[in-house]
């Protein structure tokens, strides 16, 4: 991706692994969007 | 019957963060972009915030510290290199205020045609039970989606 327009460099990441699953809100509401919207299949569909 | 199957497939793990640090007008702030296996194994859901030090991440506090657009970049490039790793998985994100949400729909509509080359992205209009729609600028979404085109 090219730098995005109206940003600046980004901060050096590191990445972790924190192995346990936390249930926040929005991951409850991301299985809650999962339950009910019409048609995942249109996000899901092979690109 | 038992099949073989081969040994090479990726399995990604449930959580994966990236972490850095703020460095603003009040310090050092320590920050998590993380991407949680929903009930989907392909779609992860993200949120990024100040990093507790029970592991939660604080995805609603204001940090004030001088250094919002670079925090947004930071989290953009963990958006580039989960999917980079992972091409095959959906990102799912909504703003946990609605100031978050505008800043995202914001920032994806000034970048759009740009992202348009790599990612396939979508909105939804509200929380409920709406439909998916592949993102328009203009269009008052208040979650999205991104994934990565598989080019071959």
């Amino acid at each position: 991706m090219k730098k995005m327009k109206k940003l600046p460099e980004p901060y050096e990441l590191v990445r972790t692994y924190p192995g346990k699953v936390i249930y926040t809100e929005s991951l409850k509401r991301c299985n809650e969007m999962i339950k009910r919207v019409k048609n995942l299949d249109l996000i899901k569909k092979p690109t | 019957m038992k099949n073989e199957v081969y040994g090479d497939l990726k399995k990604s793990p449930a959580v994966i963060e990236y972490t850095f640090r703020s460095i603003g007008t009040n310090g050092f702030i320590p920050i998590g972009v993380r991407f949680t296996e929903s009930d989907d194994p392909g779609i992860f859901d993200l949120v990024f915030g100040l990093i507790l030090d029970n592991g939660i991440l604080n995805d609603v506090i204001r940090l004030n510290n001088g250094d919002s657009d670079k925090i947004l970049a930071t989290v953009v490039e963990a958006i580039e290199r989960f999917t980079s790793e992972y091409p095959e998985k959906i990102i799912w994100f909504s703003g946990s205020t609605p100031a978050r949400t505008r800043l995202y729909r914001m920032i994806i509509s000034l970048n759009l045609d740009e992202l348009r080359k790599d990612f396939e992205i979508f909105g939804k209009i509200d929380h409920s039970e709406t439909c998916w729609e592949n993102f328009e600028k203009d269009r008052p979404y208040v979650d999205f989606t991104i994934k990565r085109k598989i080019k071959n």
